[in-house]
């Protein structure tokens, strides 16, 4: 029996064949991508692009956090992550991560629906860490970011971003800066040069500083003293809070306002504003390969600075003082309620509790489905409003509120004692399977929107990593919320909310007796 | 051989990418696709197969508060309120809407009102696209009200506008438009007369529906997961109960009076709100891109504009400010502004406005400016189309102005063909002298030319501002007090 492998069956001869139907695939193939390249250029063409024109192949790989959740091969998700099942456990998006020499992280998710991307650079350094005596001033050095380097300077910045059509704007958190732009894809290189280059070469004169003070005191009175909801905020906070700056304006006083100096400003810049401090987020039609190389040509070459100590007051013990604020003002026209418990942070304490206490605030109080709107609002119709609402993933702990507006105004104390009644009787019964169900699948619905938008799935990422979240964490959300069990419910209601609430705020109308 | 073999296949080649080349009928920043369904119904769909939620906005056109009769101000909000927040089967608003979140549409069904429309808009997970658009249908086709809700809606302001009462430029505009739209609708809030609004009743509602919403003036725009066939089937089946044909009336075309001068409404609060208006140019007009041009170099652009430069960066006095061309309404363009400002600072910003409106007039752009501009609009352009929501809202606003979308493709040529003589030659439209403005606050005003001012702290003020006009307020600032679009897309 001859046991030669029979070659002719495994190479078949070559033999030339008819050039048309060997290539109708190609031709086909070729013209269907040359097609789909006219489409999505057509209306593109608007300058000449500035990418490099020899994209080599990247060899290094994507360093990823969580394999099981994110895509090393940069393909869209599959379909069938995303399908009606809505017990779907993991986070269903592609996210790509790495992190440059100089320590600045760029995480890189592809959104390909339209021809634009979104590039947002989160500074880890907010209000809270502004000077004790300078509140504010994270959000002033915001402002002045938009005034020019020695390379831009302001009027040659403007006209740039002008030209390019971009949308930009920037946010000052408690923790964290961020500043976002929204561009044509051809023009992310254009962006990421002018970013890198505000990020080491902002420019201070006292003219500016000047104008700029007199612009954020203008913002002030719009935003918090012409505003009764915001004047309420700012003075539930300062008391709340007896020593972390969480309890100073992200604004600033006026009085601190009034009193920036350029150094004062030059100083946080030339503190905070770094690579090793920053997280860049790129969302949009762009693919890893560009993302690496301009990032390596535009942000690798800034050089890391030494951090200091994120030194932030620390909040003393309480010593189960409890506080009861009243406000009245001309601008209220009604009744509101405030009860504000302490609470655990997502960073600093176990993430299962964080995420049960993001939990049961929506069981407790999302505006449509929690328990306190279907009993005050509807069935007894004492409340025009009630909601709970937890601020988990700040970087220092912050609080956990329940917030009712009465229908009738001397209905305040009756519906303060409800809402103890019904705290305790959670506690005490903790909730149903169905809350809990519909809860988690709620919040795995609330998902698939944030990933539907560039800049909504761009700020979940980013705000949480810039507090200090790990990739990780965030990435695993989703499977933790959905092994939280009724018992981990009634655990943290009974830890942070049995003892009640450290501050009450009551609003009144200046007419209220 | 392989010589030929090689000729043959490169020209194959080309000649199949010239032909696909001619053969598309739309290149496009989205792959747009336009039809009728069989029952009339007029559609914008994008496939978009990178999402597993559908996008979906709504448009029954005239059914806005144009369409309210004389004397029933409000009947269409107050229709559109009865389908918001209202029982419906038997289930209350709240049940409602935990029925959409179970399905995953947890921002609801929402229901807006403007002048001229009716809007719905809503985002659901494709797997439950078919339900939700059921569930739309029966609040559109309800007519069953009850009539203590029907009381409630009519009395109904909500608690949190009021404690937002500061909403000054808000006001301002209303004030405003009620002042240059004397005899028009348009003058009217949308949110309509709280008197007006005690007088309606069932029939009035039911009539104002059977009446206004109808296939011939449906438009509806879709994002997502979804093809022409299936889409179509689901459109003609699920509002396969909606009459045909509309009875709404014919109304005047309106005229807008503008007087130059400034009006105030006496508020006390630090900071005074103003809200000022010119005539403008709709889209269809040959010189709108040129106008479209000039104002984002006057004061449309954020951060560039001639006018915030010289309130903003020159003189720190404004946070911000801005007058854009608003062409969303059928009949009527206009150029509307707004601004905040401390009350003493009212009249220079005021004395600024005119001088760069008369400053441009007379010396109109320069080259830089021009072309800045015109490389902003259209590098811009691309940002209509970053979230089905924002392609959605765009289509259907395309629709709606009757300009095919096929125009998407073209428009940024339009913009590239412009020159600096046609961006010049459209100062003509501007009218310094015809501006007119509205201030609420306690503002500090040098030259008042027609004033009527009562110090007033009830928030119902009543202000003559002139002998036919009367301008009546509610305590009803709702957001849904709008002009047509929710976000106003980039032209």
């Amino acid at each position: 029996m001859e046991n030669k492998l029979n070659i002719n069956k495994i190479f078949k001869p070559y033999k030339p064949c008819k050039p048309y139907k060997a290539c109708k695939p190609f031709i086909l193939f070729f013209s269907l991508l040359l097609i789909s390249n006219f489409a999505l250029a057509d209306n593109i063409k608007i300058a000449k692009t500035s990418l490099p024109k020899n994209i080599p192949t990247i060899k290094e790989k994507v360093i990823n956090n969580n394999k099981s959740s994110i895509q090393s091969n940069n393909k869209p998700i599959a379909k069938k992550q995303l399908s009606a099942n809505n017990k779907t456990k993991k986070l269903p998006i592609t996210i790509n991560n790495f992190t440059l020499k100089n320590g600045l992280q760029v995480i890189h998710i592809p959104n390909h629906r339209a021809p634009v991307v979104n590039h947002t650079i989160w500074y880890k350094a907010g209000s809270a860490d502004s000077p004790y005596n300078k509140s504010g001033l994270a959000h002033f050095v915001e402002h002045l970011m938009f005034k020019g380097t020695t390379k831009y300077p302001l009027e040659e910045y403007k006209k740039i971003i002008n030209k390019l059509g971009a949308v930009q704007n920037a946010y000052t958190y408690y923790d964290t800066t961020m500043y976002y732009v929204t561009v044509a894809k051809e023009y992310l290189d254009n962006i990421m040069e002018l970013e890198s280059d505000r990020m080491q070469n902002l420019v201070f004169t006292e003219k500016v500083i000047e104008k700029e003070r007199s612009v954020v005191l203008q913002e002030r009175r719009e935003r918090i003293e012409s505003n009764p909801i915001h004047k309420i905020a700012e003075a539930a906070n300062a008391t709340f809070f007896w020593l972390h700056p969480y309890g100073m304006p992200n604004i600033g006083y006026k009085h601190h306002i009034e009193s920036y100096t350029l150094n004062d400003a030059k100083n946080f810049y030339n503190t905070w504003y770094c690579p090793n401090n920053a997280i860049l987020v790129i969302t949009g039609d762009i693919d890893l390969n560009t993302v690496k190389l301009l990032t390596h040509k535009y942000y690798e070459k800034i050089p890391q600075k030494i951090l200091p100590k994120r030194d932030r007051p620390i909040e003393p013990e309480h010593h189960n003082v409890k506080g009861k604020l009243q406000i009245s003002d001309p601008q209220i026209n009604n009744v509101f309620l405030q009860r504000i418990y302490d609470a655990p942070n997502a960073r600093t304490t176990n993430i299962k509790t964080a995420l049960s206490l993001h939990v049961l605030a929506h069981i407790l109080g999302d505006s449509t489905s929690g328990r306190l709107h279907k009993s005050f609002v509807e069935q007894f119709g004492i409340a025009h409003q009630i909601t709970a609402s937890f601020n988990g993933t700040f970087r220092d702990p912050y609080s956990f509120t329940i917030s009712a507006t009465p229908v009738n105004q001397s209905d305040l104390t009756f519906l303060e004692t409800a809402i103890e009644y019904e705290i305790l009787k959670l506690i005490k019964n903790g909730v149903t399977k169905e809350e809990l169900r519909n809860s988690k699948n709620e919040i795995q619905y609330s998902f698939r929107y944030e990933n539907d938008s560039l800049t909504s799935i761009s700020e979940y990422i980013g705000l949480n990593l810039a507090n200090g979240i790990s990739l990780e964490d965030i990435l695993s959300w989703l499977d933790i919320i959905e092994n939280i069990t009724l018992s981990d419910i009634s655990k943290v209601a009974n830890d942070y909310l049995k003892i009640g609430p450290r501050i009450t705020v009551y609003t009144y109308p200046i007419s209220y007796n | 051989m392989n010589k030929i073999f090689k000729f043959n296949l490169i020209f194959k080649l080309l000649i199949s990418i010239v032909i696909l080349c001619f053969i598309n009928t739309s290149f496009a920043l989205v792959q747009t696709n336009e039809f009728t369904t069989k029952s009339g119904i007029q559609v914008v769909l994008v496939t978009d197969k990178t999402t597993d939620l559908i996008s979906i906005s709504m448009a029954f056109t005239g059914a806005g508060s144009i369409s309210d009769p004389l004397h029933k101000c409000g009947l269409s909000f107050t229709a559109m309120e009865m389908l918001y927040r209202g029982k419906i089967d038997g289930l209350n608003r709240h049940k409602r809407i935990r029925k959409l979140i179970k399905l995953g549409v947890l921002y609801g069904i929402n229901l807006n009102i403007s002048y001229d429309n009716l809007y719905i808009n809503f985002k659901t997970p494709k797997e439950n696209f078919t339900k939700t658009l059921q569930e739309v249908n029966k609040i559109l086709m309800f007519r069953d009200f009850d009539i203590d809700d029907l009381n409630n809606i009519k009395t109904y302001i909500p608690q949190n506008t009021n404690i937002n009462m500061s909403e000054e430029t808000a006001f301002a505009n209303k004030v405003l438009l009620n002042k240059v739209f004397p005899e028009h609708p348009y003058g009217n809030p949308i949110n309509g007369m709280y008197d007006d609004k005690q007088t309606l009743t069932k029939t009035d509602l039911i009539n104002y529906l059977d009446n206004s919403l109808a296939k011939d003036n449906l438009y509806i725009s879709v994002v997502g997961d979804i093809n022409q066939k299936q889409l179509e089937k689901v459109i003609d089946t699920t509002f396969s109960n909606l009459p045909k044909n509309t009875k709404l009336a014919k109304l005047p075309k309106p005229k807008l009076i503008l007087n130059g001068d400034i009006t105030t409404m006496y508020k006390d609060s630090p900071q005074s709100g103003a809200s000022f208006i010119q005539d403008g140019i709709q889209t269809k007009h040959k010189d709108y891109y040129a106008l479209v041009t000039l104002l984002d170099i006057l004061s449309a652009k954020p951060f560039t504009s001639r006018l915030w430069y010289e309130t903003r960066e020159k003189r720190g006095i404004v946070y911000d400010i801005g007058a854009d061309l608003q062409n969303s309404l059928k009949n009527k363009a206009f150029i509307i502004g707004r601004f905040k400002c401390d009350n003493d600072n009212v009249q220079t910003i005021i004395d600024i406005i005119r001088n760069e409106w008369r400053k441009i007039k007379e010396k109109g752009v320069s080259n830089q400016e021009f072309e800045d501009a015109k490389t902003g609009l259209i590098g811009s352009y691309a940002l209509n189309f970053t979230t089905p929501e924002s392609i959605c809202s765009y289509l259907l606003f395309l629709k709606l102005q009757k300009i095919n979308v096929d125009f998407i493709k073209n428009r940024n040529k339009k913009i590239k063909s412009l020159t600096l003589k046609d961006v010049n030659a459209a100062t003509k439209y501007l009218t310094p002298e015809k501006l007119t403005f509205v201030i609420v606050g306690k503002p500090q005003l040098g030259n008042k030319t027609s004033i009527n001012t009562k110090k007033n702290t009830n928030s119902n003020t009543n202000t003559n501002t002139s002998a036919n006009t009367k301008i009546k307020t509610d305590t009803n600032f709702k957001t849904n007090t709008k002009t047509e679009s929710k976000t106003k897309p980039k032209q």
